[in-house]
């Protein structure tokens, strides 16, 4: 076990490693010069080299490389304008278009991204999985046909015409807004609950669908059919034996699927108003304002190999029969 | 440097883009709702404050403002366009400042008087008209004012900010502001606590104008963090920073070392501001239509997006709010490349309408152009169009073709550069090579991703000759004087800011002289310029930009500020 987690922990490091390495290609890939765009139409010379000196373009790519490698662990320093900037580790660069590092940029909207994701995450893996189990349950039944229909009747409507719609005539929820939790709790609560609610209920179909044929497949498992015939109550069958294996492969689309709605949140940022990292990415996308889009892609790595990484241990926590070797 | 704002030129590509077909958006130019109004330059220097009330007002409550554009910077220095500039008007006193009275811009004084010049032109003296205090109780001195002009002549920090005071202020192009030029600078003298001096190397009587810029609010050398200051700046006006997130978010809060019975220019209703950026325009303008919940207190500072006009009927049509914005939009041509015959037969050919329908213009947002000066700009004489040069017209390729072999330029090859990686632009694009080259034109459009344009068309020295960047200009105060010196004059092509390229020695010559006239004497002069300028065929005039936005039914006192085009902040109250 400690061997596989050491050998997985390894793995995600390279993975970082080489994303990082791979974004950094976009300051030679992109298809104009970063210090020109930075500086803008009515750059002067002075401050073009001034940042073109500060994003170390003036330096062989080696060098540049390790520059920033050396900023992650042992923090930079910048100049903008005459001012010294101090970015301590880890730093990820200096935003020029925003005059902030970018760390500072990330801790900002990284939040927002995550209560959005997590909570919503509750909604669509409650009501899912509970729907799922329901009509698992009840197959065949008017309920189960009720909730696959349902679940396939949201799931083909685009996922940003539903947020639209709730963004502009739910007003009976409270106004979309980010507060931080640490600040006032309930208006963190109330600024997401439509965001929750929408990406929450949208996901669950899909949730619903993948619980119910993972709960028919799990009750016609040999040890449900042992368990039952223990004479153990049908409740504590379901509920405790067949939805805990069941939950597995749910979990690992969990996984996979938050690790995307984190690195992916943009329409629901964009059409809810929300500054996460969705719109922050997307605003340095516009503005080629390539540090962020770094930071961002980082952030974006390190969240899909940490939620697998996560995923693959707690299989052995939700299903006893799986061992990791 | 334009400062047509940058909601504007941002969503451009959206407005329209959703605009169905049968939308006002595709309506002709001749269905405009009416003209734009026409301004005359007015002062009051006798001016005190507070402020005549808003009829109706009442003080509490926050008013949020959305757009989907954010402003490049909230650092005085260095702001221009114009988004920044009107939230500037809430957190930054000036020397002088412009209030609305009756739908008409006045300069009024502000923290100085109007200023008086010395018979040579060359030296304005501004006496102090009140003690004002900075937003952490500490007063504002005479020193801080001479800083920030000094600080505005630091451009290799503040690129961004306005520039006039390196052409007329004194020794404006060898000092290089307070970080590497030290404080010794001849242009600024502070004889006592109540004068203020400025010296010019050439006369420019617009200066009492141009103080109404932020870049001359007071600035504490103490509290000067350079290109940081941006973050949390030392606020005079009404209100403060409160919370700032770059790109993001500001609120603002009151600051209570603001006297209302000191400004001539600014009331101070809501208790507080938030500005959200990054928000679809569509989406946000929709939802201050809907105007449900908080949303009723919201505004959005965008033009209208087209495909929500049909919406503005009954009661929803009060939430509209019209007004005059300065700013002309054109279509230029580098006079160095090409030849007056060529130009002309290019505005024989070009397609107005159908690259006005395409821009997805409407009556709410736009009216065709055939000058220099828009309407809202003192100087605007509506002389008839000279011939293809009235922004209107479906344009004529075959006597454009005729034009062109006459002057023996058949198969001229014209350049330009657009955004391909938005649909409107390609479309406008490909509307204008498909008619030059029914002219007889070779057209090369040069596509480049939208982060590039910006840097591409403000290169004169690019392989292009059409379209370079300003494609539009809007009035940095109402006068000629913000136009013609910036436009057309030889050192325009080194400022990045020409239309057409011009190189003319005399015609320098005759701008340097109307610009030194007092403004009443300029005005007509501006005027007759305008005409000639036009009869040299240096752009395409297309539009005059109007201002349509939308509020929130519990907004109230929204009037649109004929300076910037935009709302008047400083007027806005929440109606309960």
């Amino acid at each position: 076990m400690l061997t596989y987690v050491l050998r997985r922990v390894l793995s995600a490091i390279s993975v970082i490693l080489v994303t990082l390495v791979v974004s950094f290609g976009l300051f030679f890939l992109a298809p104009q010069d970063p210090a020109g765009v930075i500086c803008g139409p009515r750059c002067n010379t002075q401050r073009y080299q001034d940042i073109r000196a500060s994003l170390d373009l003036d330096k062989p790519v080696l060098v540049q490389v390790g520059s920033y490698l050396k900023g992650l662990v042992a923090g930079r320093t910048y100049t903008s304008s005459g001012v010294t900037i101090e970015c301590p580790a880890p730093c990820l660069g200096y935003s020029y278009t925003l005059g902030q590092p970018v760390t500072k940029l990330l801790a900002q909207a990284v939040p927002v991204t995550v209560s959005i994701v997590l909570g919503a995450a509750v909604v669509y893996v409650t009501v899912g999985v509970l729907a799922g189990t329901l009509a698992a349950r009840r197959r065949g039944s008017a309920m189960d046909r009720g909730a696959v229909g349902v679940s396939l009747g949201l799931s083909s409507v685009p996922y940003f015409v539903v947020a639209l719609i709730v963004a502009l005539y739910a007003t009976f929820l409270p106004r979309s807004e980010y507060h931080s939790l640490l600040d006032n709790p309930f208006a963190w609560a109330s600024g997401l609950l439509a965001a929750w609610l929408t990406l929450g209920f949208t996901n669950a179909a899909a949730y619903t669908r993948y619980s119910r044929a993972s709960m028919i497949e799990s009750l016609g498992e040999d040890f449900v059919r042992t368990a039952r015939s223990k004479g153990i109550s049908e409740r504590r069958v379901v509920y405790r034996h067949g939805l805990r294996a069941a939950i597995t492969p749910v979990a690992t689309i969990l996984g996979v699927d938050m690790a995307f709605q984190l690195t992916g949140a943009i329409f629901t940022e964009r059409i809810f108003g929300l500054p996460g990292l969705g719109v922050l990415v997307l605003r340095a996308f516009g503005q080629s304002d390539l540090p962020v889009l770094m930071g961002g892609v980082l952030v974006g790595a390190v969240v899909l190999v940490t939620l697998n990484l996560t995923v693959d241990l707690l299989y052995t926590v939700l299903d006893p029969r799986v061992r990791l070797t | 440097m334009t400062r047509w704002h940058r909601a504007t030129a941002a969503t451009a590509a959206l407005v329209l883009a959703l605009a169905a077909c049968d939308t006002p958006s595709n309506q002709g130019p001749g269905k405009d709702s009416g003209p734009i109004g026409t301004q005359t330059i007015v002062m009051d220097p006798n001016a005190k404050g507070p402020a005549p009330g808003v009829p109706g007002a009442r003080t509490g409550g926050t008013i949020t403002v959305y757009s989907e554009s954010t402003p490049n910077t909230l650092d005085p220095t260095d702001i221009y366009f114009t988004d920044s500039n009107e939230i500037g008007k809430l957190l930054f006193r000036t020397p002088t400042q412009f209030a609305m009275r009756g739908g008409k811009p006045i300069l009024v004084p502000d923290l100085t008087d109007l200023g008086t010049v010395s018979a040579d032109k060359l030296t304005w003296t501004f006496k102090v008209r009140t003690q004002a205090k900075y937003a952490d109780g500490t007063d504002v001195k005479i020193d801080d004012l001479a800083y920030a002009i000094k600080r505005s002549f630091a451009h290799d920090v503040f690129a961004n900010g306005p520039a006039y005071q390196l052409t007329y202020f004194k020794d404006g192009d060898k000092y290089k502001g307070p970080y590497t030029g030290g404080d010794s600078y001849a242009g600024v003298e502070t004889p006592d606590e109540q004068t203020l001096v400025i010296h010019l190397a050439s006369p420019f009587s617009d200066l009492p104008f141009y103080l109404s810029f932020p870049a001359f609010t007071p600035i504490p050398k103490a509290k000067d963090t350079r290109a940081d200051y941006k973050n949390n700046p030392m606020a005079t006006g009404p209100y403060q920073f409160d919370s700032f997130t770059p790109g993001t978010e500001l609120k603002l809060k009151r600051n209570p070392h603001w006297d209302a019975n000191s400004d001539p220019a600014r009331h101070a209703y809501p208790d507080a501001w938030v500005f959200k950026w990054g928000q679809d325009d569509v989406k946000t303008q929709q939802q201050v239509i809907n105007s449900s919940g908080p949303d009723a207190s919201a505004l959005n500072y965008a033009d209208i997006d087209a495909s929500l006009v049909p919406q503005l009927v009954g009661d929803k049509l009060s939430q509209l709010v019209q007004g005059d914005a300065p700013c002309t939009i054109v279509w230029s041509i580098d006079t160095r490349k090409v030849p007056l015959d060529v130009r002309k037969a290019i505005a024989k050919a070009y397609p107005y309408d159908a690259i006005w329908a395409a821009d997805g213009l409407n009556r709410y947002r736009a009216e065709p152009a055939s000058t220099v000066l828009p309407p809202s700009v003192p100087g605007y004489i509506k002389y008839p169009p000279l011939p293809d040069l009235s922004g209107q017209g479906k344009g004529d390729p075959a006597a454009a073709k005729q034009m062109l072999e006459a002057a023996g330029k058949a198969g001229f090859e014209v350049s330009w550069y657009y955004d391909n990686s938005l649909p409107i632009p390609q479309q406008i694009s490909q509307i204008l090579a498909d008619a030059l080259k029914a002219a007889g034109f070779t057209v090369k459009p040069v596509g480049v991703v939208t982060a590039e344009l910006r840097t591409k068309t403000a290169d004169y020295d690019a392989p292009v000759n059409m379209g370079q960047s300003p494609r539009g200009w809007c009035s940095d105060w109402p006068s000629g004087g913000s136009w013609f010196p910036v436009l057309f004059q030889t050192h325009s092509i080194a400022d990045g800011s020409s239309w057409g390229m011009l190189q003319d020695s005399a015609l320098d010559a005759e701008i340097d002289q109307i610009n030194a006239l007092p403004a009443d004497q300029s005005t007509a002069k501006w005027a007759e310029l305008d005409k000639k300028i036009m009869g040299m065929y240096v752009a395409m005039p297309r539009y005059y930009s109007k201002m349509a936005v939308v509020v929130g039914t519990n907004v109230g006192g929204a009037e649109g500020d004929a300076t910037m085009g935009l709302p008047l902040f400083p007027n806005l109250f929440l109606k309960s």
